[in-house]
């Protein structure tokens, strides 16, 4: 059974003459434990697909089942419970809430699923060592350096075990050193965590490593590439 | 969840400290303003009841006919009463030479009227009451019989031997009733036949009349007709209502634009922090948290306000009571400024209580919309803000 399903997905901005379509009639399905990157220029649509997975955003046309759960019939709050328990999300930049602490911030959602204090805390502690940032805890977002804050942004997205994590670009705003450390964490917790991950990205590094890679252009996927496998248009 | 709204709440405002102590601030100042605007509207509406009973009523006053005498250690033994003053009215008919003006002479124990009403100290010619067989006229009488202090009168009553007096002395309240009406003489020389026996009484501040009206009841003849200050008083109840009316609309005013500013504040906040709120949705806060957020951070920041605002406005009110604030060159010429335009601020717990809950309202008012705002921002909107 697939964790996460698109089934004719279309997105379009605007209305009218101003209309911009940002996916296209999208069908494709995601695996427990997969690790997909969505490869294409800027305005292929990776970073709406992404937000139609994570129920940030309702597509057009088309459905989204996000295990089993139709997205477009849950009602805002609805959306905000799944996310809460089923998903994790890494944006490109600036993801973490300035006023908690790095610790914190990891245990957010842990605190939204109620989990208790020594649950949060074990679990925190035992992902900052994972990341390689046992003492950082304490630190607010601004004492932490670019490299540092996507890893916690990265924990945060899997400390209550999601069956789902997007990252629209995680690695951008990252020199290689810092880039290389986060895609071993991510891949390290999918090995561990069984986790899905739909990574949005321009890196070709970061392309390399995922298990399936997905060219999107103009809103449409073009090459759907698992590399021990022959690439096809499109597998659902 | 709780725990971690309470910390959103508690941490949106300590660690943007500078913006939150800026609004505390100026939140505290306003409700510290209003706490002294109450309780100086309370300490103007004292000074008048104070200075308009002093005149003359006293905060209860009763009369009756007959010679029946009440029991006054009884009397000054009901609570809240300060003092109770003896009194005897007489109608009759003041004459000197050609002139006659009729009058009600009033007979008082000099010595404690001298202790609680302002006549003594607005003597303008010859002296207060002293002797027996003298007489202390208002001006307005004195010069309608073309007397002054060391002429001699006499008082006629139908079917009574005239009694002659002699004027002590001559005082103006600048009170038109009082000053051409006014005829004081010693209690003993009123004379008792047919006279109205009266008695006011003086209150300890704060003093409810109305209820001290009703404890003084049994202790007074059948007959009395027992009279609060504001029943005999109306001018000067609607005086007072009419300054609380003018306070409140000032009070309302303030807080309309304290509620302005909480607003304004709010937005600020959440226009600074939209990427922050997108990312607590994209994590799993609802709507509704979001929205009890905001909701929760404006009414600690309100209520932190009030507890300091509330606390200033005590401060600086305790020390405007202890020392009043002396007006007396904007009220020597009013009549319920009469013995004095020194005022002092009294806190009550509408003065404390009132200014608090009401900017709480207002800041919750303020807020709603904000809130709202905050509740309905997109994920993806949000993440565009940096």
């Amino acid at each position: 059974m697939s964790v996460i399903a698109f089934h004719g997905v279309s997105k379009t901005y605007g209305r009218g003459e101003t209309a911009a379509p940002a996916l296209r009639q999208v069908t494709l399905a995601f695996a427990q434990g997969e690790v997909a990157a969505f490869m294409g220029p800027s305005g292929s649509g990776k970073t709406t697909l992404l937000n139609l997975a994570a129920g940030l955003d309702r597509p057009s046309t088309g459905t989204i089942c996000l295990l089993g759960h139709d997205l477009g019939r849950l009602s805002e709050t609805g959306l905000a419970l799944l996310r809460r328990r089923h998903v994790g999300v890494v944006f490109q930049t600036l993801n973490l809430v300035r006023i908690l602490t790095a610790a914190e911030n990891i245990a957010i959602s842990l605190e939204l699923n109620g989990a208790s204090r020594a649950e949060r805390d074990r679990r925190v502690q035992e992902l900052l060592d994972l990341a390689g940032l046992p003492d950082r805890g304490a630190a607010f977002p601004g004492e932490l350096s670019g490299g540092e804050q996507q890893r916690i942004a990265v924990l945060r997205a899997v400390a209550h075990r999601p069956g789902l994590v997007v990252l629209d670009e995680p690695t951008s705003s990252l020199d290689t050193a810092h880039a290389h450390v986060l895609l071993d964490l991510l891949l390290r917790l999918n090995r561990e965590e069984h986790t899905t991950m739909l990574i949005a990205t321009h890196d070709d590094r970061v392309a390399r490593r995922a298990a399936r890679r997905i060219e999107l252009l103009d809103g449409e996927v073009t090459c759907d590439h698992t590399p021990d496998r022959q690439p096809h248009p499109a597998r659902a | 969840m709780f725990r971690l709204w309470t910390r959103l709440v508690y941490r949106a405002i300590t660690r943007r400290f500078a913006r939150s102590a800026i609004a505390c601030c100026g939140v505290a100042l306003g409700i510290a303003a209003l706490v002294l605007l109450e309780a100086t509207m309370e300490g103007v509406s004292d000074a008048m009841v104070r200075n308009t009973v002093a005149l003359h009523h006293g905060h209860v006053a009763a009369s009756w006919t007959g010679s029946e005498e009440p029991d006054l250690a009884r009397l000054r033994a009901v609570r809240g009463v300060r003092a109770v003053l003896r009194r005897r009215a007489c109608g009759g008919m003041l004459v000197s030479g050609r002139h006659q003006e009729g009058t009600t002479l009033c007979g008082v124990e000099p010595l404690q009227e001298a202790a609680e009403t302002v006549i003594a100290g607005k003597v303008v010619a010859g002296t207060y009451l002293r002797k027996p067989g003298t007489v202390l006229l208002g001006r307005g009488l004195a010069e309608r019989l073309g007397v002054g202090p060391g002429d001699s009168l006499q008082f006629h009553r139908p079917g009574h031997a005239a009694m002659p007096f002699a004027v002590c002395g001559v005082f103006r309240t600048g009170v038109e009733l009082l000053d051409g009406n006014g005829a004081f003489v010693l209690l003993a020389d009123c004379p008792n036949e047919g006279a109205r026996q009266e008695i006011a009484a003086f209150l300890h501040p704060g003093a409810d009349a109305r209820g001290s009206a009703q404890d003084l009841a049994p202790w007074l003849p059948a007959a009395a007709r027992i009279t609060p200050w504001q029943e005999a008083l109306a001018e000067l109840v609607q005086l007072i209502a009419l300054n609380h009316v003018a306070m409140n609309i000032v009070q309302i005013l303030a807080l309309v634009i304290l509620a302005f500013g909480v607003s304004n504040t709010a937005f600020i906040s959440i226009g600074e922090r939209t990427r922050e709120l997108g990312i607590l949705k994209a994590v799993g806060l609802t709507p509704a948290s979001i929205r009890w957020t905001v909701l929760g951070e404006v009414l600690l920041l309100v209520g932190l306000a009030g507890l300091l605002g509330d606390l200033a406005g005590c401060g600086v009110t305790a020390l405007a009571g202890t020392h009043g604030i002396d007006l007396s060159r904007w009220t020597s010429e009013n009549p319920h400024f009469i013995a004095s335009g020194r005022i002092y601020p009294r806190l009550t717990l509408r003065s404390i209580v009132l200014p608090v809950l009401v900017a709480l309202a207002c800041g919750l008012m303020a807020a709603l919309l904000p809130a709202a705002r905050a509740s309905r921002i997109t994920v993806t909107e949000a993440l565009r803000h940096v």
